[in-house]
């Protein structure tokens, strides 16, 4: 399938991603990363800079000192949290897409990113050293950007792939958008990555989060853990509207992730704690859900 | 977790997922109260079941009969209209990621042990449940993105 040439028209007009969120990006793929780089990395963007200490020194992190140096921020807030505040400064038009073809609200793509992040990076510490968790986190992030610019082009659609799904007649929502539109959110995601020149890992995620077996051998794992923890953010209520839970879980998961039914429950309470801390230091405090 | 009596009023909550809401009547004091539970044993976490007993299922159920309480209800779960819905389900043969059945099945053996068992419910599916109920009619009002809402 070859993505519409609208669709290909508004990925080309995506701005690009700053510099620090892609740098952050890179530095975080990087295993052996040290705070420091974080941190000189924050320090040349003045905006990322102010970002950070808001973010360090709200109330949802509960510190009792003010901090006001970049690296001491960086050593509490860690690096996945940067990275996450970069892409959102830079990306907000993508994240904050109003997503009404899934009949659901702006905000709502980035919740459920951030929270698939967090699941994303826990689960893979089940990878038995096969996948890394910060690189997780930052695939978890960006998995579902395609649905910024499929929103737009699936209409009316999403009702009916919903019926449809509800009456077993199709297997899950990604075929019925590529049914509806001729291609499907991580074929779109995939070229919107491609766009920002995102590196290879990263675009896998993007492209295979639903069909992790066809993921390229050396990054199944991270695949497997994103596929994951995108069903932990759908169980937890925190999708992105008409397609949550319309999705397959692949079964082999077990081949890359050994997870418990103890261990997983445990990654749900500490994910949603961890998701509503980032969202309140993020935004400030939420209503709270009963 | 939340009751209330007062005419006018009603209770909440945001896409259960693979969590379930329990939701309680009581048609003596016209009461009602729900809770949104989000793991089956509070043995994972005993610690957090003492700061949110709503989150587990087992400490669930005690801890929506004593908020009733509060309201003037017995708290025995005497004569008590249970329902329950949300629990979406996850097909998983490892056993591993089908929560909401097995929140489902945690909330009804909790219930059981005051002899309650849910009047009505709306369980499992690849559907993710937002649910409200009010005071003066007592209805339970379900919907879910990309589909018509329905009462229960
Ligand atoms: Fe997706
Ligand atoms: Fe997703």
């Amino acid at each position: 399938m070859a993505i519409p040439p609208d669709i290909k028209d508004s990925i080309a007009k995506i701005k690009p991603l700053s510099q620090s969120a892609v740098r952050l990006m890179s530095v975080m793929a990087d295993p052996d990363h040290t705070v420091g780089q974080i941190a000189a990395i924050v320090e040349s963007d003045p905006i990322l800079t102010g970002n950070v200490l808001r973010v360090v020194n709200s109330p949802a992190f509960g510190l009792r000192a003010k901090i006001s140096t970049v690296s001491r921020a960086v050593s509490y807030t860690g690096g996945n949290m940067v990275v996450g505040l970069a892409l959102h400064l830079c990306a907000s038009g993508i994240f904050n897409h109003p997503l009404e073809g899934y009949e659901s609200q702006r905000g709502a793509l980035w919740r459920h990113c951030l929270l698939t992040a967090i699941a994303s990076r826990e689960i893979a510490r089940f990878s038995s050293g096969k996948t890394d968790p910060e690189v997780a986190y930052t695939g978890g992030l960006l998995h579902d950007v395609g649905k910024a610019i499929m929103s737009g082009s699936l209409g009316n659609s999403a009702r009916e792939i919903v019926a449809a799904a509800d009456a077993e007649k199709t297997t899950d929502f990604v075929a019925g958008e590529l049914a509806a539109v001729g291609t499907d959110h991580t074929e779109v995601g995939q070229a919107i990555a491609k766009h920002w020149s995102l590196p290879d890992p990263l675009l896998e995620v993007i492209r295979y989060h639903h069909a992790p077996s066809k993921a390229h051998e050396k990054y199944r794992p991270l695949v497997y853990a994103v596929h994951l923890g995108d069903f932990i953010a759908m169980m937890g209520g925190t999708g992105t509207g008409a397609d949550t839970l319309l999705y397959n879980l692949d079964h082999d998961y077990k081949k890359f992730i050994n997870v418990s039914a103890g261990e997983l429950e445990k990654v749900i309470l500490d994910s949603g704690q961890e998701y509503q801390q980032v969202v309140e230091s993020m935004f400030g405090s939420e209503e709270e859900q009963q | 977790m939340g009751a209330t009596r007062t005419p006018g009023q009603e209770l909440r909550t945001l896409a259960l997922g693979s969590c379930v809401a329990l939701i309680m009547l009581d048609p003596k004091t016209r009461c009602i109260a729900m809770v949104h539970v989000v793991l089956p044993e509070s043995s994972i976490d005993p610690a957090r079941s003492l700061k949110k007993p709503g989150h587990f299922a087992d400490t669930a159920v005690p801890a929506l009969l004593e908020e009733m309480k509060k309201l003037g209800s017995e708290g025995t779960g005497k004569g008590m209209i249970v329902k329950l819905m949300g629990g979406a389900n996850v097909m998983d043969p490892n056993n591993t990621f089908n929560i909401g059945k097995r929140n489902a099945l945690a909330l009804k053996k909790a219930l059981w042990k005051y002899g309650m068992g849910p009047r009505a419910e709306d369980l499992g599916g690849r559907i993710s449940r937002s649910v409200s109920v009010d005071v003066d009619s007592g209805k339970v009002k379900i919907t879910s993105p990309g589909r018509d809402g329905w009462e229960l």
